[in-house]
């Protein structure tokens, strides 16, 4: 079982047979599966949720833009990839593919979507930069705090990765740090009674957070 | 489930994982940590958090050493707690001037083993106790196998002098 190339001495027997008798004893793995399934198909499903959460959110998120644009064209015309000649909102994503005319060139589109983003193919590209907007990580960084009635932490999301920023322990708790990132940070805090634990999960590039006592 | 149900392929390629590597991970970090509940707690979350992605952690050449590199984290974070703890209670002892004995060779080989250097506690474990390669063990830990077979021979070393004696 030794590996060769480190080199087996007949101690190392010996230091297998002492450590291997000082861990537990091992039980039933399908007991303790079953016993654990449920959460585990709880935490997948709260995983589940968030991604479509994040889809749903990026696409009203895409909807607002463009019709904060729409509206603030003046002229009545819908595509929000060529900026009105009035118009002193800026649109970020004309910057990647505005046309060079300022005239609306192609007709409206009945489309929610399409009105959000505008004709042609700056709507396609609009389209298709927004959907993969909400999975790349801030450029700056963010930092949340959540709170429970044993404390609260501080969370900074920095280059795709979490950290804990900070910590307020509530009187009668203390403090233990369970995770601390890069794809989750947790607290936990104790008092005599009871247990509050924080835990923040890095999700398509949101923080998730789930607070509970136990 | 029906048999051409993709959750059913992801649930028995993880229920075979978990049978497999379940309880030889606890008792390698229950080992090195020297508490059972921190290492179950450490190991159920890891799976948990495997379970969440496993369509992504299946691929991998080695789930069982992602998982145990994930619980690792956490015994590693324990590692910390305790030497926070241990240095708090030197500071009282130093502030109360209690004369200090110099320290015994332990009796027993897991609490010479839990004087190691936390590295050596946890590559000692996982290669005696879960019985790994140094490559596994590598993998699990992150580290290069030269860097693995450094700490193995400084723990083989120390926890000698324990085996050694009559």
């Amino acid at each position: 079982m030794s590996d060769d190339s480190l080199g087996f001495e007949p101690i190392d027997d010996e230091l297998r047979r002492r450590l291997g008798a000082a861990g537990p004893q091992s039980g039933d793995p399908d007991a303790v599966l079953g016993a654990l399934r449920p959460r585990y198909h709880r935490a997948r499903r709260r995983h589940q949720m968030v991604v479509i959460g994040g889809s749903v959110l990026a696409i009203v998120a895409i909807v607002g833009v463009g019709t904060a644009a729409l509206t603030a064209g003046g002229s009545g015309a819908r595509n929000v990839r060529i900026p009105a000649a009035n118009s002193s909102v800026p649109n970020r994503e004309t910057t990647t593919t505005a046309p060079p005319s300022p005239a609306p060139t192609t007709p409206p589109q009945p489309s929610g979507d399409t009105g959000a983003a505008g004709g042609g193919t700056g709507g396609a590209t609009a389209g298709s930069g927004a959907a993969t907007a909400p999975t790349a990580a801030p450029a700056v960084p963010v930092t949340r705090t959540y709170q429970s009635n044993g404390g609260s932490v501080t969370v900074k999301l920095d280059n795709g990765a979490l950290s804990i920023a900070s910590t307020n322990v509530a009187s009668g708790y203390t403090e233990e740090r369970h995770d601390t990132g890069p794809d989750r940070v947790e607290v936990r805090f104790k008092s005599d009674k009871t247990e509050w634990r924080i835990r923040v999960d890095l999700v398509n590039g949101e923080m998730v957070e789930e607070t509970t006592q136990h | 489930m029906q048999p051409d149900d993709p959750g059913a392929t992801d649930s028995a390629d993880f229920d075979e994982t978990f049978r497999e590597s379940y309880w030889p991970m606890v008792r390698s970090l229950a080992v090195a940590c020297g508490d059972r509940e921190v290492a179950e707690d450490a190991v159920q979350d890891a799976f948990e958090r495997a379970f969440v992605r496993w369509r992504r952690i299946a691929r991998y050449d080695d789930p069982a050493g992602w998982i145990r590199h994930v619980a690792l984290n956490r015994i590693r974070d324990q590692f910390r707690r305790d030497t926070r703890k241990h240095k708090a209670v030197a500071r009282l002892a130093a502030e109360t001037e209690t004369t200090v004995q110099p320290p015994e060779l332990p009796e027993d080989v897991t609490a010479l083993l839990a004087q190691l250097p936390p590295q050596q506690r946890i590559a000692a474990a996982l290669f005696y106790v879960e019985g790994l390669s140094v490559r596994e063990v590598a993998t699990s830990m992150k580290l290069s196998e030269g860097a693995v077979k450094y700490h193995l021979h400084a723990a083989r070393a120390a926890l000698a002098q324990l085996v050694g004696t009559p």
